[in-house]
């Protein structure tokens, strides 16, 4: 008998397979493809063999495997001792860091990286320039545009994603444990080593893992800082392939996409494993243990490994781009040079005020129509029998192991190649679809963990009093997932606002976001507008985390406010 | 006219076969308990009639109209079948104030808003929650919590209302007394109504009928008297009340007499019964409190047999002794005041009147 249920969950289905499908089928077709996207070619291995024979393919990889594996070292180091300060010991400011460590998390990489190039870089940059000041001209010793300042500035957003991964492993660790090996004569440095880490250890990994994951994907770093002195990891490699060349080398950018993907399936597959059932966890969460360890004579200089952190990725980034923002010429600094020349350039120009508009429109209709979309397949998925419903999971997951540069040479391929779909491109449609598309994995994850926490007879009882399945799923359900749904609503929002990667590729004249206005003045050289732009785009950011709070606290008729975050959404966000 | 026709209702999860056959029928009016252990297919039988569960075989018929029925490709989703449920937890919607729970029901109905407004207004004064119309429904007492439901599913006036275990989340002393309330309530409002739990006591209260359940089927449905005098299964015995089971050999029939011969200690029971047909081992139920114990000297008469005091216990307003006699341990309720020590051997005499023979018909 067929039911409009199930009609509807198929319809569904369809849906979601015509939104991921393309992009994913026609990036593989088009890796055997050999021509360009809509225009003749023949099946062959050719773009593979013209990849793998290159050995320039085999240093990216190196490359890509290289920075990404030293970032998370990096970060992990650096997380874990920052967790377990916070957690374990009686460093000072405790609370202050429990709330500050997580800020670097929510700054877009794009704004950490060029904030990091005016400070950091060998002509101007203003760190380079206090030291030569101080010890002589000779000495400015540090070059952004380099492997170790690839790494550097990736480590940044990621320690804070270790912390916020680890912190509730460290924290759920029961004092007791640590204790008993005091008590049996071993000091702080050996408790930590010996007990403290072994416990921690699955969690450890399964950050760790996300963290190197993220690390392959990740792409404003690599082209603002590796492209300009030539070192290529698979993200920049690909963008190049595509933009430098002239006809692009599609053929490369799939075959490069594709083993991208295959290492992230790898990855994620092994974390599976080794996760197993773990998969949610809660973001921030209450009450708090008592500390066990006295740093006594540590203490300080335990509290100054924060403090270098907020340091470098905070204070240094935001305070910069604040400055040149108001600065007439960047890399020259004064008080009284102070001016509101930029913005009053930035806004007069028409594609800021484009990107502005753009961004908005997109944020706030990624976030509805993802959000909605990511309810009703979370609903599908976990509380009906629907045939199709494990393969309606899949497929919602699907773009978790694209890149957002691979993602949108995907799109190309499909919105090129298919005949019909040729009218979005170009459009603000296909940006829409490429953002809702990328966002699907985490949102589905955040509303599948909140609508789970639903009791089923709640559901039913609506059921039996008269509501049709859709009058429950409008009246009882949305309200219910409430939570779930201001978290997803607003990961779309973030990742629609922050992101370069994706929209790259698929912008057209007329469908500027504000990342490539930034990245458009920045290869024109004005540096200041950019600088307007990073301030703009992280107020925004600040607003939208502002609005998310104020529709928590405001719609809460349940008691608990803070809905169970994925590790993976965590991980989206840092894009690093 | 029966409100609630079941008819051969089987329901598999996977290769567990939930609901197994089973037939019954709530009439006008009535009370009907669905009484078993725990697993036994209760509330998939409730959610099968509810609509919340598709049968895979068998006719549901609400009200002379068949609203499931797989052979006939026949199958009404929930909010077509015109009935209120009262869910195990509540399901209390915490978005919604009392009154908007309450009302929830009518407002899907598009009833208009005066008369939702009267409506809601009778059933949570019969209820006595006039007051708390308007309170959040998450701050409510767990009874509150219970009263606020059974509005919500009286309120667009079903035939039947259906109750999965309602009382087994209130603490012991409120679920006794909310007993005799649900009992008073639902005469009141005179609705046909099925009630699911695994507490005897409670169904014995509440029951016009029984319904008792063993892994799917139905074991057999009376009246609560009839269920505790005169089981008709092992099993029903056992699990209605306290029991002592003993299998006896027929020796012969007399007119309204039956003379046996227990297995365990050979000994000879002489019963009122019915004249039967079987021949070989019957099933024999003894109540413990219908077996009087008196001194030894008794000995020998009728139906009195010597046992052995194993052990005693006392419960306030009754003490209970399990005493032995050959193979057969022989559990009894005497008053507070019967002492008996441990090892003394006593008579233990078994009136004509008390056992019955289990399986055997009224
Ligand atoms: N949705 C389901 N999926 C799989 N098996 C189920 C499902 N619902 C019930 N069952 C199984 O069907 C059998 C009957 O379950 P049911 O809930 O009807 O028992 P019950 O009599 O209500 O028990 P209780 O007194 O514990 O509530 C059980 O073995 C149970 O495990
Ligand atoms: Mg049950």
């Amino acid at each position: 008998m067929i039911r409009l249920r199930t009609v509807a969950s198929t319809g569904l289905l369809v849906l979601v397979v015509l939104l991921v499908l393309p992009p994913f089928l026609m990036l593989l077709v088009g890796s055997f493809w050999g021509g360009a996207p809509g225009a003749p070619g023949q099946i062959s291995l050719r773009s593979y063999i013209q990849a793998y024979t290159s050995p320039h393919t085999y240093q990216v990889l190196l490359n890509s495997i290289l920075i990404s594996f030293s970032k998370t070292c990096l970060a992990v180091v650096w997380g874990v001792v920052l967790a377990w300060l916070v957690t374990r010991t009686d460093v000072p400011f405790r609370r202050t860091m429990e709330v500050l460590i997580p800020v670097p998390f929510f700054i877009p990489a794009l704004f950490t990286t060029f904030a990091w190039i005016l400070l950091a870089n060998p002509h101007n940059g203003l760190v380079n320039q206090v030291l030569t000041r101080v010890f002589g001209p000779e000495f400015s010793p540090f070059n952004i545009y380099s492997y170790g300042g690839i790494i550097f500035v990736m480590a940044l957003g990621s320690t804070s994603f270790v912390y916020i991964l680890t912190f509730g492993a460290f924290r759920g660790l029961d004092p007791a444990l640590e204790e008993a090996a005091r008590a049996c004569g071993a000091g702080w440095d050996k408790t930590f080593v010996r007990i403290t880490l072994p416990l921690v250890a699955p969690a450890l990994l399964g950050a760790s893992i996300l963290s190197f994951i993220r690390g392959i994907e990740a792409f404003e770093g690599p082209v603002l800082l590796g492209t300009p002195v030539g070192i290529y990891v698979f993200t920049n490699e690909i963008y190049r392939a595509i933009t430098f060349y002239d006809p692009p080398q599609y053929g490369v950018a799939t075959a490069l996409g594709m083993t991208v993907i295959l290492i992230t399936f790898i990855l994620v597959f092994i974390q599976w494993c080794i996760l197993g059932e773990r998969q949610y966890f809660t973001i921030t969460g209450k009450g708090y243990n008592p500390h066990t360890i006295r740093l006594r004579g540590w203490r300080w200089p335990a509290f100054c490994v924060f403090a270098l952190y907020f340091l470098l990725a905070v204070v240094f980034p935001v305070g910069q781009l604040v400055a040149s923002s108001f600065q007439r010429t960047v890399g020259v600094y004064g008080l009284e040079l102070m001016t509101l020349d930029n913005y009053r350039r930035a806004f007069s120009e028409e594609i800021v005020l484009r990107a502005l508009q753009n961004t908005l429109i997109l944020a706030i209709a990624a976030s509805s129509l993802g959000v909605l979309l990511s309810a009703l397949i979370a609903y599908v998925t976990t509380r009906t029998q629907f045939w199709g419903r494990r393969l309606m999971e899949l497929i919602s997951w699907l773009p978790w192991t694209m890149p957002g540069i691979v993602l949108a040479v995907g799109m190309l391929w499909a919105y090129l190649s298919i005949p019909g779909l040729s009218v979005f491109y170009g459009t603000l449609g296909i940006l829409l679809i490429a953002f809702v598309m990328k966002g699907l994995p985490l949102g589905v994850r955040a509303l599948s963990g909140t609508i789970v926490q639903v009791d089923r007879e709640l559901e039913d009882c609506a059921r039996v009093h008269g509501a049709t399945w859709m009058q429950t799923f409008w009246s009882i359900m949305l309200y219910l997932i409430r939570p779930g749904m201001v978290a997803g609503g607003m990961l779309f929002a973030y990742i629609t606002v922050r992101d370069l990667s994706t929209p790259v590729l698929l912008y057209g004249y007329g469908t500027e976001v504000l990342s490539i206005a930034m990245l458009q003045f920045w290869a024109e050289s004005k540096p200041q507008i950019v600088s307007v732009l990073a301030v703009v785009m992280l107020l925004l950011l600040m607003i939208l985390s502002g609005a998310q709070r104020w529709l928590l606290i405001k719609g809460e008729p349940l008691e608990e406010s803070e809905a169970p975050v994925d590790k993976e959404v965590a991980g989206q966000l840092t894009g690093t | 006219m029966a409100v609630v026709t079941v008819h051969n209702l089987r329901k598999a999860f996977g290769r567990v076969q939930a609901v197994n056959g089973v037939s019954f029928e709530v009439e006008e009016g009535e009370l009907v308990t669905l009484l078993g252990e725990s697993g036994c297919g209760k509330t998939t039988t409730l959610r099968l009639i509810a609509g919340l569960e598709e049968n895979d075989e068998g006719e549901i018929i609400l009200r002379g109209e068949v609203v499931s029925d797989p052979a006939r490709s026949k199958f009404f989703p929930p909010e077509k079948r015109k009935i209120g449920m009262v869910f195990q937890s509540y399901a209390i919607w915490p978005h919604m104030t009392v009154f908007e729970n309450v009302a929830f029901p009518l407002r899907i109905r598009r009833l208009p808003s005066a008369e939702i407004r009267k409506r809601v207004g009778e059933v949570l004064a019969m209820l006595g929650l006039k007051d708390l119309a308007s309170r959040l429904a998450t701050r409510l007492s767990g009874g509150q919590q219970q009263r606020v439901a059974i509005a919500r599913a009286l309120a667009c006036d079903p035939a039947i209302l259906l109750m999965d275990e309602p009382l087994s989340n209130l603490d012991a002393k409120l679920r006794e007394r909310m007993r005799f309330e649900l009992r008073e309530l639902q005469r009141r409002f005179g609705i046909a109504t099925l009630y699911v739990t695994h507490d005897q006591a409670e169904a014995m209260v509440l029951s016009d009928r029984i319904i008792v359940m063993k892994d799917g089927h139905v074991e057999q449905v009376g009246t609560p008297q009839e269920i505790y005098e005169c089981p008709q299964s092992q099993f029903v015995s056992d699990f209605i009340g306290m029991a002592n089971l003993m299998t006896g050999e027929v020796i012969e029939w007399e007119e309204g007499l039956c003379r046996l011969l227990i297995s365990g200690n050979s000994r000879e029971l002489i019963m009122y019964a019915k004249k039967g047909s079987n021949s070989g081992p019957v099933l024999v139920l003894i109540r413990p409190e219908n077996v009087e114990v008196n001194e030894a000297e008794e000995l020998p008469s009728e139906n009195t047999w010597p046992a052995l005091v194993e052990v005693g216990a006392y419960f306030g307003d009754h003490r209970e002794y399990i005493l032995r006699d050959g193979n057969i341990s022989i559990r009894v309720k005497t008053g507070p005041r019967v002492i008996l020590k441990r090892g003394e051997v006593v008579a233990v005499h078994i009136p004509r009147e008390s056992p019955v023979l289990v399986g055997h018909g009224f």
